[in-house]
Order: structure tokens, then C-alpha cells, then sequence
């Protein structure tokens, strides 16, 4: 049986240990506690010339402490596994049998682009860490990011301005975003010479946009990288595919039959996201089965559908529950911050433990975007600003990271800045954060709990 | 009795058979959206309790009203 044609359920061990060290813990020392603990011999990779060692150094000794990623390699020796065994109950160590691996049928099965793609990967990769490994924003960076001319929601998400392109490429390119809303002004100057797929759903009306809400949402998530004349930066993937679904008559209203048309035809076009500034009130408990459903539809078709929490809240006296659809548990519910980053007062709250939840919040106080013409501009407030925030940055996250679905969900709220001022019930996973040069190097989220995540590259 | 819109969302692979019964039913198809595996009717409240039998549909709901 070829190597490249492992059954992936049958795991294999070298019969060597990983053990992971306590976080913030010296490797010197950790070397130490853990040859005095089980009378093991181990080295430290920085005794090695350029800290590269083989495999027969490996065997020279007990195991090698990787200095930079805090992982040791430890040779099995039957004398000491009852003291290796207690390293992770003794010292906080986690350790795991090292496991077999093998190429996932690159050299069998894949085709020369794959080889190419896989190698422009890592050169890009390269690129990157070798501009900068060390900080993810410099000082400078920060200032010159201040100063630029970008809304305060750009600035706050970190979706960093046009003259740090060189450390943020990412555009939403290649990304396919349907914002479903009141439709668009085809004609707004900001977007000429953008291609943008267009589909009204709303009987009797064309997809132009007689009410300005759609044309908003979208500057906001797909707005130009520079936008004339000279305003300050609004749109954060500047070149994602625009995919408008006039769901929303230009009174601004409509019913689910028309959204769901919308959410289909997103999805049978391959959108990766579909952006919701809608929301129904919700009456008694419970929410929809059928939206449900089809989010989850959405999902596993690697699309992820963002909705507004909705704006029936007013606080500090009264939080309403999270609007319907964005109630479904697998539609990402988006609450609404302030540029202070405190709770809009008309934010509404996930009130139910099982459903209803806000997952994610984003600006959506004071949000200036484009409207239809001939106002060209304004600056409004609403969980339906916060959520094109979302849908744009999750283009950039599926640009950088490639992921799709459930898993762009994932980077979405295991990246967002934690708001420890507010509740989760307001905010969910907290402030929704742009990818970057250093976070698009860190370990994706895993399923199970660890007990720290492995630093990227030292 | 006013006919209104529903929302059908069926069983993905019933989703052909499911609409085939809905016709011989006489049911009035609005549309058929299936990548998301939802069927649109128009009916009346007394033909759902009738269609809510049909194997394959998961739920069936009134159509609301949203907005901005």
C-alpha cells in the first residue's frame, strides 16, 4: 500500500513523545525540570548549528526541546515512561505520543498547478514573515493608520488603509459577496467600471435602488479603495464580487418568500458571503425551521449567511431579542458598537441560552458609506451598518485564509477583539478584526480546547 | 378561505417527489428554490394541515414580513 494512500483512520505512532511546555515557560529551565523529573537526557535545540539537527542527533541524546515553538521531541525509553507519563500531571505539560504523517497524495494524484500553487504559497508566506516577523503593526503603522483617511469603523476593525497594502493585500479578490437589501444605485460614480451581478426578486421593481439602505450596506462592505472625490475611505473589500438581490421593495420592506429567492440564488452563484441588514420581529419563542435549514444549506454550499441582530433595543431600560432571521443559531447574528466601542443603545441582545445568540459585533454608530444619488454619501446608524462590516471583512478573511463556511465563521469570532466591557449577550465574540500579516499565520482554531496555542514562528 | 404564501422546507433528496405531490395535491407552487431545498406555496390554512403529511417536508411556515 502506497504511503500516499493511508487510511486516514488508521493512526500510526514513531514511539516518540511531544511534550508541550507550560506557557511563558524558559526553555532552559524547562529542560532542566524535566531531566531532573525523569532522569532523561535532553538538549536544547540551540546547542545545534543553526538550531538544525537530524535524526541521529535525536539519538545521540533523550530528546531535543524545540527553543523557539516550546515543544520537545522525546525519544521513548520503557525506563522513563511512568515519569514522562507524569510530566503533564506534575508539570503542566501536555504530552502525546508523536503521531506517523504522510503527504496527502500530492506526488500520486496531484497535478502540476497544485505543485505550483502549493510552492507560490510559501513563497508568499516568506514574503510576508520577511517583511516583518516580529510585530504584527509597527508603532508607526498605528500612527500612519490613525491618520489616514478611513471611517472610524475601518480604523477600529483594522482593515488597514491603501498605503499598507504591502502588508495587507487582501481586497476580498476572488471573493464572491451578495448583499441582499433594498438593491443598489447602478449608477453611483464610486463604483463605475465595477462589474456587479444583479437579480431583483421584488415583483414590479428593478434592482436600482429607490431607497438608498442597499447602496449603503454595499459601499460599507464592497466600497471602492479610493473613492472620489477625495472622502475618507469607506469600503473594505474594494475587490470582492458584488452580487446585489433586490430583496426589499424601496419602502424597504419585503416578505421571507422573496429573501429566501435571494439566499438561493447567492448560493447557486457560489457567494462565499451573504450580507443581511433585514430582520422581522420575533413573536413568542422559537425561531424559523425553514431559515434554519437553509443556513445550514448554506453552510455545508460554503456560503455564510450574516444578519442583523436587529434595532428594537432601547437601552439601558429595555433589550430586545435578536430580530429573526439572524435568531437562527447557524446565521451569524451581528450586535452594534459605538466608536467609543460601547453597546449602541438600539442594539438588540441574545436573550435565550439555546438560540438567538449575538455572535459577532461591528460599527454601527455614526457609519459613513455611500447612498443613492444624488446624495452620494451619509452617515447612519444601525446593526444593518454593523453587518456589511462583517460580510467585508469575512471576504478578506476568506481571501487570506482560503476558508469557507462554518470554518470562516470559526475565523471570524476567534479573531475578534474581545469587548470585556459588555456581556457577551451584546457583543458575542466581540469586535470584528481584519486580517493581517500576523494573523493569518496563526494556528487555526481546533475543535478541542488546548491548553495554549502554539506560538507561529517564535 | 385567503390563500397565502408559505415557506416548504423539505428533505433535500425527497425534494422532487415532494413537489410532485404537492401538484397532485393541486397545491399552487409559487416557486421552487432548490439549492436551499425550499418550496414557496400559496395556500390556505386548511390545505397545509393536508400537506404537512407529505413525507419529505421537514417544516412549513406563514411567510413574514422584514424589513431594513
Amino acid at each position: 500500500m502506497s504511503k500516499t494512500k493511508k487510511n486516514e483512520e488508521e493512526v500510526e505512532y514513531t514511539g516518540r513523545y511531544i511534550v508541550l511546555m507550560p506557557e511563558n515557560s524558559d526553555s532552559q529551565n524547562s529542560i532542566n525540570q524535566i531531566n531532573a523529573a525523569s532522569g532523561l537526557n535532553l538538549k536544547n535545540s540551540t546547542e545545534f548549528d543553526g538550531e538544525i539537527f537530524t535524526e541521529k542527533d535525536l539519538d545521540d541524546c533523550d530528546g531535543i526541546l524545540l527553543d523557539k515553538i516550546g515543544v520537545a521531541i522525546v525519544n521513548k525509553n520503557p525506563k522513563f515512561e511512568s515519569a514522562i507519563a507524569g510530566l503533564s500531571v506534575n508539570s503542566n505539560m501536555v504530552v502525546e505520543p508523536e503521531r506517523v504523517v504522510y503527504a496527502t497524495g500530492i506526488l500520486e494524484s496531484s497535478s502540476e498547478n497544485y505543485i505550483k500553487g502549493y510552492r507560490d504559497a510559501v513563497n508568499s508566506l516568506a514574503d510576508i514573515l520577511l517583511q516583518n516577523p516580529e510585530e504584527e503593526m509597527t508603532e508607526e503603522e498605528e500612527a500612519e493608520i490613525s491618520a489616514v483617511g478611513s471611517t472610524w469603523g475601518l480604523k477600529a476593525t483594522k482593515v488597514i488603509p491603501s498605503t499598507f497594502m504591502y502588508s495587507n493585500p487582501y481586497s476580498g479578490a476572488g471573493i464572491k459577496v451578495a448583499i441582499l437589501d433594498t438593491g443598489f444605485d447602478l449608477a453611483h460614480p464610486d463604483f463605475v467600471g465595477r462589474p456587479i451581478v444583479h437579480q431583483s426578486f421584488v415583483s414590479g421593481q428593478a434592482v436600482q435602488d429607490g431607497h438608498g439602505h442597499g447602496t449603503h450596506c454595499t459601499g460599507t462592505a464592497c466600497g471602492p479603495l479610493n473613492p472620489t472625490p477625495a472622502v475618507e475611505r469607506y469600503g473594505i473589500a474594494y475587490n470582492a464580487s458584488i452580487y446585489i438581490g433586490k430583496v426589499l421593495n424601496n419602502a424597504g420592506s419585503g416578505g421571507d418568500g422573496g429573501i429566501l429567492a435571494g439566499i438561493n440564488w447567492a448560493i447557486a452563484n457560489g457567494c462565499a458571503v451573504i450580507s443581511m441588514s433585514l430582520g422581522g420581529n420575533v413573536s413568542g419563542a422559537g425561531y424559523s425551521a425553514v431559515y434554519e435549514n437553509v443556513a445550514v444549506t448554506a453552510l455545508n454550499n460554503g456560503c455564510l449567511i450574516i444578519a442583523a441582530a436587529g434595532n428594537a433595543s432601547s437601552r439601558p431600560g429595555v433589550i430586545k431579542p435578536v430580530s429573526h432571521p439572524a435568531n437562527c443559531p447557524s446565521i451569524m447574528a451581528v450586535g452594534a458598537v459605538d466608536s467609543a466601542l460601547n453597546v449602541a443603545n438600539f442594539s438588540c441582545g441574545g436573550l435565550f441560552p439555546t438560540y438567538g445568540a449575538v455572535d459577532i459585533a461591528g460599527p454601527g454608530v455614526g457609519v459613513f458609506s455611500s447612498v443613492k444619488m444624488p446624495a452620494r454619501y451619509a452617515t447612519w446608524n444601525g446593526t444593518s451598518m454593523a453587518t456589511p462590516h462583517v460580510a467585508g471583512i469575512a471576504a478578506l478573511w476568506a481571501q487570506s485564509s482560503g476558508v469557507r463556511g462554518m470554518n470562516l465563521w470559526r475565523k471570524l469570532t476567534s479573531t475578534a477583539k474581545p469587548l470585556t466591557a459588555h456581556p457577551t449577550r451584546d457583543v458575542g465574540a466581540g469586535l470584528v478584526q481584519a486580517p493581517n500579516k500576523r494573523r493569518i499565520l496563526e494556528p487555526f482554531p481546533r475543535p478541542f480546547p488546548i491548553k495554549r496555542p502554539i506560538p507561529p514562528f517564535g | 378561505m385567503k390563500k397565502v404564501k408559505w415557506l416548504v422546507s423539505v428533505d433535500s433528496l425527497q425534494y422532487k417527489s415532494v413537489i410532485s405531490e404537492l401538484k397532485r395535491l393541486k397545491c399552487e407552487v409559487h416557486s421552487e428554490l432548490e439549492t436551499i431545498h425550499v418550496i414557496v406555496i400559496n395556500a390556505n390554512e386548511k390545505d397545509i394541515l393536508k400537506f404537512k403529511k407529505i413525507n419529505g417536508i421537514l417544516a412549513i411556515e406563514r411567510e413574514g414580513q422584514v424589513s431594513i
